[in-house]
């Protein structure tokens, strides 16, 4: 096979449903301006979309020219179009006070003097912190549902697939702690005078957590509402990359929309007597898309054309998407 | 303008034997580490190449199936690795499980236990510990003349290097609560006319692990033995990530060594007969290599053309190798 059978367009027909895309793949390969262009397409059908990076280092703001870090903004000649690059800064500063609060109250309920500060850098120095907030986050704008149509321009390594694997792995841990913690409370009512029932905020916490990772896991793993991109150029590596990312998202259950080839030198372009380096390139080229036909065969959705120039801008964003959405 | 050469910070810095690439995704971290570790090698020194990206391709490219596998023999001199996580972290689950089963004589792990240790296993935090702990391990082990790190990506390259110095602030606090509790332990022991306190089995643990991270840390942000490289490319938006996060990495005191601009294209190429966008991609180059020589000015070390095919496999990394040590 070495054509498309279900174009990006077609897919997106077939799924009328769909809400949160996600762009994905190996760094430099382009996930975040074909990100761009389907988030400019989906404003184009008129529904109102947010354009989100969950990467830590966000390039957004440089893709449009325009400072959209830390809050949501309109990019596009389009009304319905807006761009966000999550700042984690806030999130963890804010999940820090919280944690400060839940230690306090937690100190004050066992009777204890100590104060909270040192346990709360300890608890917010792990590495993971940041990771967590970026997930928090972005569970936070699916769940405010202002808009009509996410699309997420995630991190380029593998931890997409862990942030997206975590929630699984969340409700498994809240439930023994809330079940420890029940006990916890069952047990302090028994031994209590007052036998007066006091408010347990840490309880409390940890229900709507629960309840977050449960909507997150439903929304994430639904065929209808998510599709997963993979971004490749027609290269080795990030053939190879691709290849055990769509692996690992089978095994949690995530919907893979499709692969996406970024890159293709136009060979209508390329003369016969063309430079021999332009026309390496482009045997190279040819042994790569056969591999990736053969690979992901039905499930590439798009092959786009090298630019003649960097993807930058809403003008160029237009040209790309009219080559991803055809 | 002409780039001090390559060759000559290896010459100059004979001490320097741990190398690092750091860029963003896709402009040629991997190759560059592996075409060093190639140079290296070919000048008769051991040299270890690995991988500390869950989503390695140094197997893609030495096209060798390497993962998990420890130090691999590449060719004399050269070895090659990439680190498994997940492995790391079942060895790590098992060693629990067997603790648990010899401490309190069980002949199997009860259910709610082992459903603990599942699901600390699954945490973020977990793989990045994993990974950490194997390159401790690595450098500690030693065996090499030169350790080449190919870093993941610019944002959890950060990510990783800013562990050490959190992990060991974590280490210090622990060990201090650790250490005021011996304190009173030996208070209890001296009321109860006990000669000793029991030696801390935990403390010393936790300083034997201070001691570790400090020997791997103390490595990278060590001027006289570590050089940090930066890979560059002739696109806007790569120079401007690439300055936000040269910043960063000058805030974890990581010592910069210079920058190295990769997929240039051939000069040559103007005067041949190519097609339109690649005529446009010269230019739009010309002008971006400008903004580099300016932007970077004396630290750029080489320009490294862009290959007539991507580099996997012991003959192009060659070629590579040919044009970044000319």
């Amino acid at each position: 096979m070495d054509q498309i059978t279900t174009s990006m367009t077609k897919y997106m027909k077939d799924h009328p449903n769909l809400k949160y895309i996600f762009f994905g793949g190996k760094g430099g390969v382009g996930k975040t301006v074909m990100a761009g262009a389907a988030a400019l397409w989906a404003a184009k059908q008129g529904k109102k979309t947010l354009l989100a990076s969950t990467n830590p280092v966000h390039s957004l703001s440089n893709l449009f020219g325009q400072d959209v870090f830390g809050k949501a903004v309109n990019v596009c000649d389009e009304k319905l179009c807006y761009a966000f690059e999550i700042d984690t800064h806030d999130t963890i500063e804010r999940s820090k006070n919280e944690i400060r609060e839940k230690i306090n109250w937690f100190l004050r309920f066992a009777d204890l003097s100590t104060k909270a500060d040192e346990f709360v850098e300890s608890a917010t120095m792990n590495p993971a912190f940041e990771e967590s907030a970026m997930f928090e986050n972005m569970t936070d704008i699916m769940f405010k549902d202002e808009y009509d149509f996410y699309v997420f321009d995630t991190a380029p390594t593998a931890n997409a697939r862990r942030l997206l694997g975590m929630s699984k792995v969340y409700s498994l841990w809240v439930e023994k702690m809330l079940k420890s913690r029940d006990e916890a409370t069952t047990l302090r009512e028994a031994l209590s005078f007052s036998k007066k029932k006091e408010k347990d905020p840490l309880m409390d916490y940890l229900l709507s957590f629960k309840e977050r990772m449960a909507k997150a896991q439903s929304l994430l793993t639904d065929n209808n509402l998510t599709a997963f991109f993979f971004a490749t150029l027609p290269e080795a590596l990030p053939i190879a990359v691709i290849t055990r990312f769509i692996n690992w998202f089978y095994e949690f259950g995530i919907p893979v929309g499709g692969v996406l080839v970024n890159g293709i030198i136009q060979k209508d372009q390329v003369a016969a007597n063309a430079a021999e380096f332009v026309r390496n390139r482009v045997k190279m080229q040819d042994e790569h898309m056969a591999t990736i036909w053969n690979i992901f065969g039905d499930r590439v959705r798009a092959v786009v054309p090298l630019f003649e120039t960097e993807v930058k801008g809403t003008h160029m964003l237009n040209r790309l998407m009219g080559n991803m959405f055809t | 303008m002409v780039p001090i050469s390559l060759t000559k910070i290896f010459e100059q810095y004979p001490d320097r034997r741990y190398i690092m690439f750091g860029g963003k995704g896709g402009l040629g971290k991997t190759t560059f580490s592996a075409a060093t570790a190639y140079y290296l090698a070919k000048q008769g020194k051991r040299v270890l190449v690995f991988s500390v990206d869950p989503q390695a391709s140094l197997s893609d490219i030495f096209q060798k199936d390497i993962f998990g596998k420890g130090p691999t023999e590449i060719m004399p001199n050269l070895y090659a690795q990439e680190i498994d996580a997940d492995q790391r972290v079942k060895e790590y689950q098992q060693e629990i499980r067997q603790k648990i089963l010899d401490m309190y004589g069980m002949d199997k792990i009860p259910e709610e236990i082992e459903s603990y240790i599942q699901a600390a296993a699954a945490e973020p935090a977990m793989e990045e510990s994993a990974i950490f702990d194997e390159v401790v391990d690595i450098v500690v082990k030693g065996g090499f003349d030169y350790y080449i790190y190919d870093l993941v990506p610019l944002g959890h390259a950060l990510y990783y290097l800013s562990m050490a110095s959190v992990y060991d602030e974590w280490i210090d606090k622990i060990t201090g609560l650790r250490q005021e509790m011996r304190e009173y332990d030996q208070v209890a022991a001296v009321m109860r006319h006990e000669k000793n306190a029991e030696e801390d089995a935990i403390l010393n643990e936790l300083l034997y692990i201070k001691d570790r991270i400090n020997k791997s840390s103390g490595i990278l942000t060590d001027k006289e033995r570590t050089a940090f490289f930066f890979v560059v490319t002739a696109e806007e938006m790569v120079i401007n990530d690439t300055l936000k996060a040269a910043g960063l990495f000058a805030k974890f005191d990581v010592p910069l060594s210079g920058y190295i601009v990769n997929r240039v294209l051939p000069e040559e190429l103007k005067n041949q007969q190519i097609p339109e966008y690649l005529k446009n991609r010269l230019t739009m180059q010309e002008h971006y290599l400008k903004v580099i020589d300016d932007t970077f000015k004396n630290q750029i070390l080489a320009y490294v053309p862009e290959m007539e095919r991507d580099v996997t496999g012991l003959q192009m990394i060659e070629k590579l190798a040919e044009r970044m040590f000319d």
